[in-house]
């Protein structure tokens, strides 16, 4: 049976489930954690299972020239950059409102309830 | 003489006179005095008399333009609706005639009387301003030409009754009258306005002289049968004359000013009733069960309220009643056929009844508004005009020949013996009996014996102005003369014979061949020997109790006789207490209906405004249930998008399908 | 010594082994992410997670990028994350503080779209081809610099914004003290 997964680093199936359990731990962690600081983390795991599914794709779908192989890598790196900016606002805002609400969690910032 | 110019002023005078006096009426009175606002109402009243006499004298004779059909005035078309079309017209026959005669006489004399009458009064201003509205709707009711018209006269006469009968609207008692008159008079109305909308079912015009025709016509073949027509139509004028059960506002209706009792409650207004029938006559006639019924219930009424004015003390009381009873008369008439003496009487009666009303508003006014007959006597040598007029309209009623009141009472109870009907006549000659003596007690407690008046008021006993004596005399004329000058042949007089195109139809529908002779002798003789001697009958015996000149009330005998047995006590107590009908009444629909209308009202509340603000209160609630999804937390949200997601995708998935 | 092609008794290649090795680590180290009481430790699980991921990277033939998860990621947002943490400590909160009151909604649905997406992953006909190729940097800077200048203007436009509005809304109030 174990002779079955001969190749598996060469199967894009195994890459793209990879990405998809790394989103959907993501996702739980979004919806679960009550620390602000954690859902943002959560939300980091989430951006890298994207990025990943991305150069899964690059890899195995594109690789026909190396131009098109380079696609999926500058996809990859600009999500990153994004990723990397919205962090900062986000993690700068965490901190901005612990200083008003002197709590990290997510269950008292519900000002804009009914 | 361009009678169709004349006859639209008729009612328009009235209505100008009401307008005038209500817009000004009241400034006037303030600045000028009580004349200046007196002179525009009864002066045009006046120019009324004069104009409606113009009109009567060829109207009556069959003169031309009137023939023997009457004169049509068309003024306009009042509802052009196709199929509905009603025109604003007006229609003098004999019959109009007649009614106008005693309209604007009694209308006029009552208008003059009035200025002594109400010269104490605040709001003179206000009485006449409402008179001349009633005056308008009276002659509107007596002059139009389509019921729809008559209709709206008939409304405007209960209106003007309300407003005159609850004149002293601050008197608690007087106020509830005015309101008892005009909801009784409503009920009535309802099955009169059913009436007209049958009629115009029947017959799709709502013109009475081409309906009538149309209905007599029709015949059998008519959509709503004609018994039913009939009976509609007399309910109004049950309702507006006072007829049994209808009859309990016409009593309380005495709270008004004994002017208004006179010109409403005796002569006019009540009577309408009585015209409305005489006018439909061929439908009646053709639908004799209603007129059986008509006859029932006025006989009833008449021997029903003679047997109430036997114990009644507060004077108009008495006289209210006797109304109804003569009333009963008139429809017993009608209801056997005998549509002239009904006319006939009710001429008649509306001098003598409007005689006897006004003269006791004499004596209530000299006995400085006292109206119980037990504080009054011996005032037949202080108050001598009244008495004498009074007395007059007392024989009259009475049935004595050879004034007005034997003419037409012996007309009425001679038709209906002649043409079958015998337990009218039978009911009839007792309630002759009857008449006589409670008009003769009334004379005997107000008039003769010994003074019972409070002694603080007995000094200023005096006799009344002139404008209250002189209509008082001046309605003792027809009183006396009427009947010798339109009544005779007896059956066959003046009168009858102008009133007998109106109800050539009828007479042909009933074909009646009256009785000739009774036991060999001619039967009219011994008709009006039955009834002269039930009059005096009736008559003596009061005299016997209740005294003339200067003899006692014999009230201890009075007392005896009220008193003999069980039977008797209980008699006077029913007739004291007018048969307990206000309070059958007022248990019926007072109780019973307040009930259901306590039942409705709760389930209007509970049920059907519960399921509106049901309604409400859901969807509130609901919105207020949602409303806790709205958390104000971004997990909740998130959560949200995330199973929307799984759905969509999932859906998506599983409906598009799986390409393997 | 050459390595044999496939490994001796498990039958798979020593790519796959390692593949698989890195995936591992990479899922244990996000379930730490996420399920950690201590939230320092969830970030640390975090550098780690990063770290296998960039592992993988390299298997799938993308060195650059693998390299660029290492410098952003791990050098800049965990360090960045981990002085947030500082920054915000509270008292390590009792395991009742750990999970929203929605956990369990949460975590079915979590398990209901990491099902789906395998499901449409292993039902997709996926155009593919066995061998791969390794992006180069050459290719990459092509392709960055000619070929995609516009996002890269405005990805560094994004990141000025980004540092600007951070240290704005971070940056303490005057006379206010912490």
């Amino acid at each position: 049976m174990l002779s079955a997964l001969n190749l598996i680093s060469q199967n894009l199936n195994a890459y793209l489930i990879l990405a998809g359990i790394l989103f959907a731990i993501g996702t739980f962690g979004f919806l679960a954690r009550r620390n602000a600081i954690a859902m943002l983390m959560s939300i980091e795991l989430m951006l890298n299972a994207v990025n990943l599914a991305f150069i899964a794709f690059g890899a195995f779908v594109y690789s026909a020239d190396a131009h098109h192989a380079a696609q999926a890598s500058t996809i990859a790196l600009i999500v990153m950059a994004a990723a990397a900016a919205e962090a900062t606002v986000g993690l700068a805002i965490v901190i901005a409102i612990y200083r008003n609400k002197k709590t990290p969690l997510v269950d008292e910032y519900d000002a804009m309830k009914r | 003489m361009p009678y169709d110019m004349l006859i639209p002023l008729i009612p328009l005078l009235p209505i100008l006179g009401f307008a005038f006096t209500a817009l000004f009426g009241r400034r006037l009175q303030l600045k000028f005095g009580r004349t200046a606002a007196e002179i525009v109402p009864v002066g045009l009243i006046v120019a009324v008399w004069v104009i409606a006499m113009i009109v009567v004298v060829p109207a009556l004779g069959h003169a031309e333009p009137f023939g023997e059909k009457g004169l049509d005035v068309h003024l306009w078309t009042w509802i052009p609706a196709g199929k509905l079309t009603v025109e604003m017209g007006f229609h003098v026959d004999a019959l109009t005639a007649c009614l106008l005669i005693v309209v604007t006489t009694i209308g006029m004399l009552v208008h003059i009387y009035s200025i002594g009458y109400m010269a104490h009064d605040k709001a003179t201003w206000r009485f006449f301003a409402y008179l001349n509205l009633f005056m308008f709707s009276m002659l509107i009711l007596v002059l139009a030409n389509n019921w729809l018209l008559v209709f709206g006269g008939w409304e405007l006469v209960g209106l003007s009754s309300y407003s005159l009968i609850g004149f002293w609207y601050h008197k608690r008692s007087a106020a509830l009258a005015a309101k008892k008159a005009f909801i009784v008079n409503r009920v009535g109305d309802v099955g009169f306005a059913l009436g007209i909308m049958a009629i115009f079912v029947n017959t799709g015009t709502l013109n009475i002289a081409e309906s009538l025709r149309l209905l007599v016509e029709h015949g059998v073949h008519n959509t709503i049968p004609l018994t039913v027509v009939a009976l509609l139509v007399f309910c109004g004028a049950m309702g507006k004359s006072a007829q049994f059960p209808l009859h309990v506002w016409l009593p309380d209706a005495m709270e008004g000013p004994t002017p208004v009792s006179a010109l409403i409650h005796a002569a006019t207004m009540v009577n309408a009733g009585v015209y409305l029938v005489a006018r439909a006559n061929p439908l009646f006639s053709s639908a004799q069960d209603a007129m059986v019924v008509v006859a029932g219930i006025g006989i009833f009424t008449a021997i029903l309220a003679a047997s109430i004015a036997f114990t009644q003390t507060d004077i108009k009381r008495v006289l209210a009643f006797s109304t109804l009873s003569q009333l009963g008369y008139m429809f017993a008439a009608l209801g056997v056929g005998a549509y002239g003496a009904a006319i006939f009487h009710l001429m008649s009666h509306g001098f003598f009844k409007g005689l006897l009303f006004l003269g006791s508003g004499s004596v209530i006014h000299s006995v400085d508004g006292e109206q119980d007959m037990n504080r009054m006597g011996g005032l037949w040598r202080k108050i001598p005009i009244t008495h004498a007029t009074m007395l007059i309209g007392t024989i009259a009623i009475a049935g004595i020949p050879p004034l007005a009141g034997f003419f037409s009472k012996d007309e009425i109870l001679g038709e209906a013996f002649k043409s079958g009907f015998y337990w009218v006549w039978i009911i009839g000659v007792v309630v002759a009996v009857m008449t006589a003596f409670y008009m003769w007690r009334l004379m005997g407690k107000t008039f003769y014996g010994e003074s019972r008046v409070d002694p603080a008021v007995a000094p200023h006993v005096h006799e009344s102005a002139w404008q209250m004596t002189l209509p008082l005399i001046l309605l003792s004329i027809p009183s006396i003369l009427l009947g010798l000058l339109v009544g005779l042949p007896l059956g066959n007089g003046l009168l009858v014979g102008w009133l007998k195109p109106i109800f050539a139809e009828s007479e042909e529908i009933l074909a009646r061949t009256p009785t000739e002779s009774l036991f060999g002798l001619p039967v009219d003789a011994v008709l009006i020997v039955i009834s002269v001697a039930a009059a005096l009958a009736g008559l003596l015996s009061a005299l016997y109790l209740f005294g003339v000149g200067s003899r006692k009330v014999k009230q201890d005998k009075v007392d005896a006789i009220s008193s003999t047995n069980g039977a008797t006590r209980f008699l006077y107590r029913a007739s004291l207490n007018k048969w307990w009908f206000d309070e059958l009444n007022d248990l019926l629909f007072i109780r019973i209906g307040g009930r259901v209308a306590a039942f409705l009202w709760w389930f209007d509340r509970t049920i059907v405004d519960g399921t509106v603000n049901g309604v409400g209160t859901v969807v509130k609630d609901a919105g207020g249930g949602l409303r806790g999804i709205q958390t104000g937390r971004v997990q909740n949200y998130a959560l949200g998008i995330a199973i929307g997601l799984i759905v969509m995708a999932g859906s998506f998935l599983l409906i598009v399908g799986q390409p393997r | 010594m050459t390595l044999p092609e496939t490994i001796p008794f498990l039958g798979f290649g020593w790519n796959d082994l390692l593949f698989m090795m890195l995936g591992t680590v990479m899922v244990i180290a996000a379930l730490a992410v996420v399920l950690q009481k201590d939230i320092i430790r969830s970030g640390l699980a975090m550098i780690i997670c990063f770290a296998a991921l960039a592992g993988i990277y390299v298997i799938a033939g993308t060195p650059v990028v693998a390299a660029a998860e290492v410098l952003v990621y791990i050098g800049a947002i965990s360090v960045l994350v981990l002085f947030a943490i500082m920054l915000t400590q509270s008292k390590a909160p009792p395991r009742a503080l750990v999970f929203q009151t929605q956990v369990v909604p949460a975590a079915i649905a979590s398990v209901i779209l990491a099902v789906l997406i395998g499901l449409v992953v292993v039902s997709t006909n996926w155009p593919q081809q066995v061998t791969t190729q390794v992006a180069a940097a050459t290719e990459i800077a092509k392709a960055l610099f000619r070929d995609y200048t516009l996002p890269f203007e405005v990805v560094s436009v994004l990141l000025l914004a980004a540092v600007v509005g951070g240290v704005f809304l971070a940056k303490r109030e005057r006379g206010e003290t912490d």
